[in-house]
C-alpha cells in the first residue's frame, strides 16, 4: 500500500470552534479525498478520540472547556494505537503560540487563516510521515514473525515455546483450565535423510508440520520445532485423554501416508508423548520444564517400546513428583 | 489589484475558499446568522468589564472576519481582544462602536454580494 492508497484512509479530527473556520476545513480537506469529523472544542475532540483513532489532529488553540495545547498533550499522554499527528492552527497575531504549541507536542503548525495550498501541503507531509511510521511497524512485524519462525518448516521456533509456553501454562493454571503437550519425532528421521538425500528429509518436515496444522484447532492450538526432527503441539483447553485421541489419529495417519519426493515415494512413523493436566489434577508448582520433560518421559517409552506409539500421562500434585505421581492413562502400539 | 476599500477582499477570500463560490455564500450566510449575537456578547463583556469573556469573544469574532477576509473589522476586533487580554478596558466603548461600523459595512456588502449587486 503506498501513500495515495492512503490518501483517503486517514480520518482527521479537527477541533475548532469558530463556525466559518470549520466549514472552510472541512470542505477543504473533504474536496482533496479526506474523511473528516469536525467538533467545536478539545473536550470533544479528546472524547471521540479516545473512542475512535484518529491519525491526524488539526485543532485551533483557543477553545471553551479544553483548548489545543491541552488536547495536544491529552493525545500525547493516551495509549493511541499508532502515532498521531497533530497540527496546530495559531493566529498570525501571536508569534508565541507556535513554540508553545510545537512544545506541548504538535508536529506543526498553519497560520489563521490559512491558505488551502499550504494546508494540503502540511496534510501531504503528515501523510508520508504516517506512511513511513506505517512501514516501519510493518517491517518490525515481519521481524517479530521471523524470530519466532522455524524457517523450514514455517511452524513457531524454540524461541516461541520458551515466551509463550509459560503463559499458556499460567493462563490455564489460573482459569483453572485443562493443557496438554505432545513432544512428537518421527522414528528413523535419519534414514530418511541417509537414504532419500536431506532435501527428502526435508520435504518429509514441511509436509509433517502440513498434516500437523490441519489437525489442530486454528488460532488456539500450536506447534513448534522443538529440534531436528521433534516437534511440540500445544494444546490449550484440552487434558490428556483430549490429546492422546488427537495424536493417535496423527500417528494413525501419518503412518498409513506416502510420502513422494522426486518420485520416490517412502512411509515414515512417529512417536507421540503427551503430558498435561486439567482442573483436578493442576497446581501451581506446574511449569514449561515439568510439562516438557513428562512429555519428553512418555516420547521416550515409545521410542524404548518399538516406536510409532501414543504414551499420556497427568503432571500435577507436586513439580518434584512428576514422575512418581504420574498416572499413566493410555499405552498404544 | 486589491480594492481596500471594500470592507471584505473578495480576491483574498476567494483564496482563502479555493474559488468555492458555494461556500462563500455558506460562509456569508454563517457570519450574517451568528454577527448579531457575537456583538451582543462583546458588548456585555464590556459592560460587565470582564476582560477574559472579551478576550475569547474578540478572539473568536476575529478568527471568522479574517477567514472572510473583512480585514479592517477583524483589526478592530483584534484591538478588543489585545484590550481583553491585557485587562484593560478604558477605551473598549469607543473601539466596540468602531467594530459595530465596520461589522455594518461587512454586512451590507455580503448581503449586497448575495443579492448580486
Amino acid at each position: 500500500m503506498n501513500i495515495s492508497d492512503l490518501n483517503g484512509h486517514f480520518p482527521i479530527l479537527v477541533a475548532e470552534d469558530d463556525p466559518i473556520a470549520r466549514k472552510i476545513l472541512e470542505k477543504t480537506l473533504t474536496k482533496e479525498g479526506h474523511e473528516v469529523v469536525s467538533v467545536e472544542n478539545g473536550r470533544k475532540a479528546f472524547d471521540l478520540f479516545k473512542e475512535r483513532f484518529f491519525p491526524i489532529i488539526l485543532t485551533d488553540w483557543m477553545m471553551p472547556e479544553m483548548d489545543g495545547i491541552e488536547l495536544c498533550r491529552a493525545v500525547r499522554n493516551h495509549q493511541a494505537s499508532g502515532y498521531v499527528f497533530v497540527i496546530i492552527l495559531t493566529s498570525k497575531d501571536s508569534k508565541g503560540d507556535i513554540v508553545t504549541g510545537l512544545n506541548s507536542g504538535a508536529d506543526d503548525y498553519v497560520q489563521k487563516p490559512f491558505n488551502p495550498a499550504e494546508l494540503k501541503a502540511r496534510i501531504k507531509t503528515c501523510l508520508r510521515i504516517l506512511e513511513l511510521e506505517r512501514s516501519l511497524k510493518e517491517a518490525n512485524e515481519n521481524i517479530r514473525i521471523l524470530s519466532i519462525t522455524d524457517p523450514l518448516t514455517k511452524s513457531y521456533n524454540r524461541g516461541y515455546i520458551t515466551e509463550c509456553l509459560p503463559k499458556e501454562i499460567n493462563r490455564a493454571i489460573r482459569y483453572k483450565r485443562s493443557l496438554s503437550l505432545v513432544l512428537c519425532d518421527i522414528d528413523h528421521f535419519k534414514k530418511v535423510n541417509d537414504t532419500y538425500g536431506h532435501p527428502s528429509g526435508d520435504h518429509v518436515l514441511i509436509e509433517f508440520v502440513n498434516s500437523i496444522k490441519q489437525s489442530i484447532r486454528q488460532d488456539l492450538d500450536w506447534i513448534a520445532r522443538y529440534g531436528g526432527e521433534e516437534f511440540l503441539i500445544v494444546l490449550p483447553e484440552t487434558g490428556p485423554e483430549g490429546a492422546y485421541i488427537l495424536a493417535e489419529r496423527l500417528r494413525n495417519s501419518i503412518s498409513k501416508r506416502k510420502f513422494i519426493f522426486q518420485e520416490k515415494a517412502f512411509n515414515i512413523t512417529c512417536s507421540f508423548g503427551i503430558s498435561g493436566f486439567d482442573s483436578a489434577t493442576s497446581d501451581e508448582n506446574i511449569s514449561s520444564e515439568s510439562l516438557i520433560n513428562a512429555a519428553d518421559h512418555y516420547l521416550y517409552q515409545c521410542k524404548l517400546e518399538g516406536r510409532n506409539r501414543v504414551k499420556a500421562g497427568y503432571v500435577g500434585k507436586t513439580q518434584s513428583a512428576i514422575f512418581n505421581d504420574k498416572r499413566l492413562l493410555f499405552n498404544h502400539q | 489589484m486589491t480594492d481596500v476599500t471594500k470592507p471584505i477582499d473578495m480576491e483574498e477570500i476567494m483564496e482563502i475558499l479555493d474559488d468555492d463560490k458555494e461556500l462563500l455564500i455558506e460562509c456569508f450566510d454563517e457570519l450574517l446568522n451568528s454577527m448579531p449575537q457575537t456583538l451582543v456578547e462583546i458588548q456585555s463583556a464590556i459592560k460587565e468589564g470582564n476582560a477574559s469573556s472579551l478576550d475569547e469573544a474578540a478572539h473568536k469574532f476575529k478568527g471568522s472576519l479574517r477567514y472572510i477576509a473583512a480585514g479592517t473589522a477583524a483589526d478592530v476586533a483584534y484591538q478588543l481582544e489585545t484590550m481583553g487580554k491585557e485587562e484593560n478596558l478604558s477605551l473598549a466603548d469607543n473601539i466596540f462602536s468602531t467594530l459595530c461600523e465596520e461589522c455594518e459595512k461587512v454586512k451590507d456588502f455580503m448581503e449586497r454580494y448575495k443579492a448580486g449587486i
